[in-house]
């Protein structure tokens, strides 16, 4: 199987790069992101072009529910963008990754790029807000077409993984804090992914451990210094 | 904008044909009111109006494209 790996400033621009050089359609290849870019770094993806020549297709090949799946997703968030007058470009990326408990999870990412700043900064909305309802809602969507719970995410040029890398560096900046003061403290409210990226970011860190607290809207991460022993 | 609410709200129902949306335009302001059948009208606000949120915020967008304020009821 013809497999190529090209980098480029965005994702969705290395792919289509790379489908331009193996003058492939989306539907002919399998596309993995080996590295998301964004700060400066360049994006990474690996493209392998699936090949239906009977000697070469694997026992188990991929199933066209699948491809149709990624299809479906991309469709609507095509729909959706094109009502909102956004002209925006929509490359669907499968990935496999743990779940909550160590099963491989299937998850559709749908990478929104587009010239238009204010656009794009507008479907992220107050601290992604606006993106997690559009996530929401293409979820609940594709699960109505398919009658499945596929995991889909939606991100706008990387945001997802900027906000990440800004929620780590606030939580070791913050561990850093409660281990010269010896007090708790309190982040402001976040949703639950966000809370999990910090919790995460803290786990292995033996100066500090973290809790959440609070109801709904206002549950928030709370780091503690380690109990003496 | 009343595409985008239409798409949303004939996506989330089992019985499109029941969709009705009523539109109001003020100056600065356009106010969508959307009915459904009624068995189905949990399915655009959902459990603690989390639907309704998402098609508001959806619809804000939209409407900011066109510099206008939207107010989406649902029935």
């Amino acid at each position: 199987m013809k497999s190529i790996e090209i980098s480029a400033r965005t994702v969705s621009e290395a792919i289509r790069l790379a489908l331009a050089q193996l003058g492939k359609d989306r539907d002919e290849v399998a596309i993995e992101v080996l590295e998301q870019g964004g700060n400066g770094d360049e994006a990474l993806v690996r493209v392998t072009v699936v090949d239906d020549d009977i000697d070469e297709t694997p026992p188990r090949a991929p199933s066209p529910a699948t491809g149709s799946l990624e299809q479906t997703a991309r469709g609507i968030l095509e729909d959706i963008l094109e009502r909102m007058d956004i002209d925006g470009y929509v490359t669907a990326v499968l990935s496999t990754v743990p779940g909550p408990r160590g099963e491989p999870e299937e998850t559709i990412t749908l990478h929104i790029e587009g010239a238009d700043e204010e656009a794009m900064s507008l479907l992220i909305g107050r601290r992604g807000e606006t993106l997690r309802s559009l996530q929401f809602m293409v979820n609940l969507i594709v699960s109505r077409h398919v009658q499945k719970w596929p995991q889909v995410v939606v991100d706008v040029g990387n945001y997802r993984q900027r906000r990440q890398e800004s929620l780590e560096g606030l939580a070791r900046r913050m561990a850093e804090r409660v281990r010269q003061s010896g007090r708790p403290l309190m982040l402001e409210p976040m949703g639950a992914y966000e809370r999990r990226i910090v919790h995460l970011a803290l786990r292995s860190d033996p100066t500090v451990y973290t809790e959440s607290s609070g109801e709904g809207e206002n549950r928030k991460v709370v780091i503690y210094p380690a109990k003496q022993s | 904008m009343k595409a985008l609410l239409e798409y949303l709200a004939t996506s989330l129902v089992d019985n499109p044909e029941a969709v009705e949306i009523k539109e109001r335009t003020g100056r600065y302001t356009v106010t969508y009111q959307l009915t459904v059948a009624p068995d189905e009208t949990g399915k655009v606000i959902g459990r603690s109006g989390r639907v309704a949120k998402a098609i508001r915020d959806l619809m804000s967008v939209a409407a900011a494209r066109q510099n206008k304020r939207v107010h989406v009821d649902i029935e």
